[in-house]
């Protein structure tokens, strides 16, 4: 039993950390795209920061070399997500973690051709179109539909929460191509351009100053080419992707860097003329923190290593990312808690501690508790594929 | 990085899992803590067969010569069938002391009992002062010509009441020291204290007692170190312990949830019970899993393995005794009785939170590392 990583593992850590620090310094970090203190180099500042990751081979780094990808081994790929995630970097794993493993086992050849090597350079994105507004956690429950037309299919309806819809070049869509068909049985995968015909993005802004979208499709016309697997077989392509994004869909880096900037603050910072750190119930959250830490960090090494043994982590990478989410949500308002009164304020006030980063991560920790599955799916997944309770109440 | 048992401990976890099923079922546990003060000597006979007591100990003196990790494996499967036994005290927190700090007359006379089991040893650590640090030691030591005088009380010293050898921590003028003292010295007076896990404590009053030169382990003044190794070993082994408790608790609970019949279904098709079940196997296996690492930090001597341990410690305690609430509460009524079993693991989750410092001492030792330094 050994829980360390090797040399060549921590060397990797080392060399990204220096990039990091250098092409992505602390100035950059924990903004929002369109919050408060939004200034119009963002976007120049990412495609500069690409371009670097692209230097080093880092953009895809999960992918195997013969695709163009960095090849990295699992722990180095959980290492760069980890890492990414603690210095706020702007990274889309859709591309390279979700659709292009996707690609590899389900595409056509001439998919793979042509969105592979333009995934590997960075030259395109993805947005995931699973939600609508009537279908959640009930992702089966898709209403958008694809209707065959000639050579192609046209497509009508509207996605929801479409995070990068604005950046992507690219969505990938779940719709239902044979609506008599049971619920899981008729629905369909298909890669739309988002500059086609028919496509309206517009922005849903998020409580925490983030950019969302909702997408509208008003028959928009899509090649039969665009279609990933087979017709009415896109639940079972789903649920492969899906595997996919538990891997390395909650990188923990951020956690530790709100620990990191909560210690930091703590031991600077005092209350009543007392110092933070001489104050048990801060010590005893400190503690906390760090121990809940400890237990999803530990899960998501078993879930790494279980992938690395090739198997799929399905109810560990559920208890993972229910453990982070609680953490993420535990950690946030602690943190706010240790500040008081100061923990009002927003981003704008020169008094808000960490550049008022405690109010937008208080805000913004909802988002891990329902997002990526709900922690309710979780559970549902553990109690029903783990322990084998009845699932017809488990959705 | 290396998350997989070995060859050796995937055996020995198996032989020992199908040992315990056979030999330590629940009515054995229900008699031993019912009627025997907690200890089964029956069970404890045939593990010394097994070669349990001497896991950590050399070839040179009887033992086996294996690794730290396999005994805390042993501990966790002991708490999964909460055997009444006392192989933590005597394997893995006694014998290695006598061995690293004994001399060969010492090893001579005590190793080879403690490696065949005929002799069970208890570390005579805590006191009244209810510490585990050095500061809650003031049992007194005091030379007298070649002999030394013992005077003091120790309190919640596990196996304490069954043991034939103590360990026993004491403070003598140039600091703490150790002392190997037969059960039956005249002048120590030890009695049995009902405890909620059923782990034989005691207490045990020095008054007096005079032991020879030769009882002394290590260098006078010199013993705290190796104490506070103990305590590290200790605190991991009821991590693992209390790892074993979780997954009983949560494999009965799923059991049970699965035939129990309300309103006319299953009750772990409610989703309310279904995800306590969740719960309580989040807890089973992140207890399990942040415990092999804070193993894995001590034995590979990771810096900040005492942070890691603490973490550890502050995790499986707060959120075991919350499984086994749970647990509780899924069985309800039929487990609020005291002829069913379940209480047992509930017992021992309590008694596994408190020892060796409960969550709330434990996140102060996880803060300390992160804000003292």
């Amino acid at each position: 039993m050994d829980f360390r990583f090797a040399p060549e593992d921590d060397a990797f850590r080392a060399e990204l950390r220096e990039f990091l620090e250098h092409h992505w310094p602390a100035e950059y970090r924990g903004g929002n795209e369109f919050g408060p203190g939004y200034s119009s180099d963002v976007p120049l500042r990412e495609a500069e920061f690409r371009r670097k990751l692209g230097e080093r081979g880092w953009i895809a780094i999960n992918l195997p070399k013969e695709y163009g990808g960095g090849g990295a081994t699992i722990l180095q790929r959980l290492i760069f997500a980890d890492e990414m995630s603690y210095y706020g970097a702007p990274y889309s794993n859709t591309a390279t973690g979700y659709v292009a493993p996707t690609l590899i086992k389900h595409g056509s050849d001439e998919q793979k051709q042509t969105f592979l090597p333009a995934i590997t350079q960075g030259a395109i994105d993805f947005a995931l179109g699973y939600t609508e507004p009537n279908a959640g956690s009930d992702l089966a429950g898709v209403s958008t539909r694809a209707v065959e037309d000639g050579e192609g299919f046209l497509l009508s309806g509207q996605k929801v929460y479409t995070t990068m819809a604005h950046k992507a070049q690219y969505l990938w869509c779940i719709a239902r191509t044979d609506p008599k068909a049971a619920r899981h049985k008729g629905l369909t995968i298909f890669i739309v351009d988002l500059k086609a015909p028919g496509v309206d993005v517009r922005p849903l802004w998020t409580i925490d100053d983030g950019r969302t979208n909702e997408v509208f499709l008003d028959e928009v016309r899509v090649p039969r080419s665009r279609v990933v697997g087979e017709v009415n077989r896109g639940w079972y392509v789903v649920s492969v992707a899906l595997d996919h994004e538990r891997f390395n869909g909650f990188p923990l880096g951020n956690q530790r860097f709100i620990l990191d900037q909560l210690v930091s603050l703590v031991k600077t910072e005092s209350w009543g003329g007392r110092p933070l750190r001489e104050i048990p119930w801060v010590r005893a959250g400190i503690g906390e923190a760090s121990a809940r830490l400890q237990a999803a960090q530990a899960i998501q090494y078993r879930c790494a290593w279980i992938s690395l043994k090739g198997g799929v982590p399905n109810t560990e990478a559920a208890m993972m990312k229910i453990l982070a989410s609680e953490l993420k949500q535990f950690t946030s308002h602690f943190a706010s808690r240790v500040a008081g009164l100061y923990g009002t304020l927003a981003p704008g006030s020169p008094w808000a501690p960490l550049g008022g980063r405690l109010v937008r991560s208080v805000r913004g920790s909802m988002l891990s508790r329902f997002a990526g599955g709900s922690n309710e799916i979780q559970r549902n997944i553990i109690a029903g594929r783990g322990l084998g309770l009845p699932r017809d109440g488990l959705g | 990085m290396d998350l997989d048992l070995s060859e050796f401990q995937s055996m020995l976890v198996g032989s020992a899992r199908d040992f315990l099923a056979n030999e330590c079922p629940p009515a054995l546990v229900r008699e031993a803590i019912e009627r025997e003060a907690g200890f089964s000597r029956a069970l404890w006979d045939k593990v010394c067969e097994l070669g349990w007591p001497g896991l950590l100990i050399d070839e040179a003196w009887g033992g086996s010569g294996a690794g730290v990790f396999d005994m805390l494996l042993l501990a966790e499967e002991c708490g999964r069938a909460l055997a009444p036994l006392p192989l933590v005290s005597s394997a893995l927190l006694c014998a290695p002391l006598i061995q690293s700090l004994g001399s060969e007359a010492q090893k001579q006379r005590w190793l080879p009992g403690l490696a065949s089991g005929a002799t069970i040893a208890a570390l005579a650590q805590t006191e009244p002062s209810a510490r585990f640090d050095a500061e809650g030691i003031s049992l007194r030591a005091q030379r007298q010509g070649s002999d030394w005088l013992l005077d003091g009380v120790k309190l919640f010293v596990r196996d304490g009441a069954i043991a034939d050898l103590l360990v026993v921590v004491a403070r003598c003028d140039a600091g703490i020291s150790l002392f190997l003292v037969p059960a039956d010295a005249p002048g120590l007076v030890r009695s049995a204290q009902p405890s909620i896990g059923a782990d034989r404590q005691a207490e045990l009053r020095f008054a007096g007692v005079r032991v020879g030169a030769d009882s002394l382990l290590g260098a006078a003044g010199a013993a705290w170190p190796q104490v506070a190794d103990a305590v590290r070993r200790g605190t991991l082994a009821e991590c693992f312990t209390l790892a074993g408790v979780a997954d009983v608790l949560a494999a009965r609970s799923v059991a049970y949830a699965k035939e129990r019949q309300q309103f006319g279904r299953a009750i772990g098709g409610f989703q309310a019970i279904a995800h306590m079940c969740a719960n309580l196997q989040i807890a089973a296996d992140s207890a399990r899993l942040t415990s092999y690492w804070a193993a894995s930090d001590y034995l590979n001597g990771v810096p900040g393995a005492d942070a890691s341990i603490a973490r550890a410690k502050a995790w499986t305690s707060e959120r075991v005794m919350l499984a086994a609430c749970d647990a509780q509460h899924i069985h309800a009524g039929v487990a609020y009785i005291k002829l069913h079993d379940l209480h047992f693991w509930y017992d021992r989750a309590k008694c596994g939170e408190l020892y060796w410092d409960d969550a709330e001492r434990q996140r102060e030792g996880a803060a300390a590392a992160l804000l003292d330094g």
